[in-house]
């Protein structure tokens, strides 16, 4: 097994969704290029888990992958697995997957503009399968969709149902995707970035609904994401992605009080403070690592402040450096908690 | 909406107006005089040359000829041809024959044009994918009057399964013209439905709708196809108006008693009115035809409003 993996009893308990040593690389010019390099996650019931992390990092490749939407060919699936309820979903026929699909595990998408199709009406559209799936009636399913329109808040969602993506803002589109994500009420919600392309204040309202949802159903909430201030609020558990891999995943309390790796550390500092006094955000010095650049070291040593001779020579593999907390560096957690704090 | 179309209909009269123009000042710039090409080979009698120059007011000064015109369309005169025929008739029998060649056309740039887009674009880079494509860039570089005469010589002559040429045999006579007709826009169209289809099915919009668990083909149909279709529809609409004027040469070598054959011959003999009328036909159609395109157009995509 991976030394990846995080947890050792992955084996024998079963979550409700886990993702285990996923590898996805892509055919390139000169051999294939990973992108995804043993990525491990599992969600519970009623749990949010906040998967951080730069663009290109691996996140949405993910949650693409544990859809099967991920477009293979150019992309390949070169190992792991996802399971959901302990059902491998990888090795499923396309039939048997559609059926995981919006009921086992749904989907929000980043940009909710794109998400919409521009040439239907919105109700039809998030309760379509209402109708191709639980097979409701045209009222059933009507009904069914106002009440969905309503449950993420869309006012005066009689007048909605009718309406086209294009006459909706941008916050009210997200509710419509959200709810078109929620119509099959399912195990498990992946959003991805569902906050990214909106307006401060109506963040944080989608990020309240998606809070408040999960606690009425009791489903598992995936939130991907870039912004640490989201995670703060709603997630439960974190993990911090980089190059491909999980670099350090705990309970988000951990995570922000004690950062073990200078990556997350640097994350948080990149992060606008009310309670610090103005001045120049702290920015992170670099650029994401080339994909398909073979090398041996670990991926962060060439923007890390800390690194050693070792980190060059092998890549750090996830170790449990407290009850539930683990990161993959080289240096002891609290080697790097002082030497952080010296830092700042 | 009212307004739009109001407005429409008006710059329609002027397109009408100064189409039928620019024909009536070419037509006149034709060489060769028409009074002595009715008279043959001999020199026409003075008397008579001026009689019927008289009679279809050709002593008179253009543009009060181009104003006679235009008094006798508003009317539904399109005047009449040397030898006394009533071209608006003529016409009106003539136009049956055009408008079945095109709709076969049409046919089948829909059925083997969309269809074989949408196999190609499903089955990208797959063996389907490679035979549309061979296919249709032979379409588009063979030059349609050498389909027809292989067409002719091998469907018609040689296994004898469509009639060679004429309108006898009722609508299987249309089915080789109309092919040959079509073929040219039915391989862009394939080629057109592919690109948009292939397109659109990268969008976020279909992927969403795939990630809420439909069918394949319901995602293809209902998400993809839709969109992907916009502009294959407004390609067509526009084409009606090109298959009428690509019917000159397909009418002729298919002998068919078509519009498109009436203006070849009328051309020939340097007979105006005729030339005239067809073009205002032509223009017409074209107009009405793209009126309705843009009409369409909002209804297919929400987010086009007129007013």
């Amino acid at each position: 097994m991976s030394a990846a993996t995080p947890k050792g009893r992955a084996m024998t308990s079963e979550h409700l969704l886990e993702v285990h040593d996923l590898q996805v690389e892509f055919g390139g010019d000169d051999g294939p290029v990973p992108v995804l390099r043993g990525v491990s996650w599992h969600v519970d019931r009623g749990e949010t888990l906040a998967i951080l992390g730069e663009s290109g990092s691996g996140k949405s490749m993910t949650a693409q992958v544990i859809m099967g939407i991920l477009d293979t060919p150019p992309a390949r699936i070169s190992g792991g697995s996802v399971r959901w309820n302990g059902r491998d979903l990888l090795g499923l026929p396309e039939p048997a997957r559609r059926e995981v699909r919006g009921r086992g595990v749904g989907m929000v998408f980043q940009d909710s503009l794109s998400a919409l199709n521009p040439v239907l009406r919105v109700g039809p559209q998030i309760g379509e399968t209402l109708r191709t799936r639980l097979g409701l009636s045209r009222r059933e399913a009507r009904d069914r969709t106002v009440e969905l329109m309503r449950q993420v808040r869309i006012p005066d969602a009689e007048q909605r149902y009718r309406q086209y993506p294009h006459h909706f803002s941008g916050g009210m589109r997200q509710r419509a995707v959200i709810a078109m994500a929620l119509a099959l009420s399912p195990d498990v919600l992946i959003a991805d970035e569902p906050t990214t392309a909106l307006d401060a204040t109506v963040q944080v309202q989608i990020l309240r609904l998606l809070q408040a949802l999960q606690e009425e159903s009791g489903m598992g909430l995936v939130l991907i994401t870039h912004d640490f201030g989201a995670v703060a609020s709603i997630a439960d558990r974190v993990a911090v992605m980089y190059a491909g891999r999980v670099v350090e995943t705990g309970v988000v309390r951990d995570i922000f009080r004690r950062p073990a790796h200078p990556y997350t550390k640097a994350l948080l500092d990149a992060v606008p403070r009310a309670d610090r006094r103005a001045g120049r955000l702290a920015a992170l010095p670099g650029q994401p690592p080339v994909l398909g650049k073979e090398s041996t070291g670990c991926p962060f040593r060439f923007r890390c402040p800390l690194a050693e001779a070792v980190c060059e020579e092998r890549e750090p593999v996830l170790k449990e450096h407290a009850q539930g907390h683990w990161s993959a560096c080289h240096l002891g957690k609290d080697v790097i908690a002082d030497v952080l704090t010296a830092h700042s | 909406m009212p307004r739009y179309i109001t407005s429409r209909v008006l710059q329609a009269v002027l397109v009408l107006v100064g189409a039928t123009l620019v024909i009536f000042v070419i037509t006149f710039a034709l060489p060769g005089d028409p009074v002595q090409a009715l008279a043959g080979e001999r020199a026409a009698d003075p008397a008579f040359a001026e009689a019927i120059r008289a009679r279809y007011h050709l002593d008179e000064p253009l543009l009060q000829q181009y104003g006679r015109f235009l008094l006798g369309v508003v009317q539904g005169d399109l005047g009449q041809t040397y030898s006394g025929q009533d071209v608006a008739q003529m016409l009106g029998e003539r136009i049956w024959v055009s408008g079945q060649l095109a709709a076969f056309a049409l046919a089948f740039q829909i059925l083997i044009g969309v269809g074989a887009g949408i196999l190609s674009a499903l089955r990208r880079n797959g063996l389907a994918d490679t035979g549309v494509r061979i296919f249709t860039l032979a379409g588009l570089s063979i030059p349609f009057f050498v389909t027809a005469y292989v067409l002719q010589l091998v469907v018609g002559v040689k296994l004898g399964w469509l009639p060679v040429a004429g309108t006898e045999d009722g609508f299987l006579s249309y089915i080789m013209p109309g092919f040959v007709l079509g073929s040219l826009s039915t391989a862009y169209v394939a080629r057109l439905t592919r690109g948009q289809l292939t397109e659109a099915l990268r969008e976020d919009y279909v992927r969403m709708a795939t990630s809420k668990g439909l069918t394949r083909v319901r995602v293809v149909a209902h998400h993809a196809l839709r969109n992907s279709l916009i502009p294959v529809v407004t390609f067509l609409g526009l084409e009606v108006g090109a298959l009428l004027s690509g019917a000159v040469i397909t009418e002729s070598i298919f002998n068919l008693p078509g519009m498109g054959q009436a203006m070849a011959r009328a051309v020939y003999l340097g007979e105006r009115t005729t030339v005239v009328g067809v073009v205002t036909v032509f223009v017409l159609v074209y107009v009405v035809v793209n009126l309705l395109v843009d009409l369409l157009y909002a209804v297919l995509d929400p987010r086009i409003r007129y007013a």
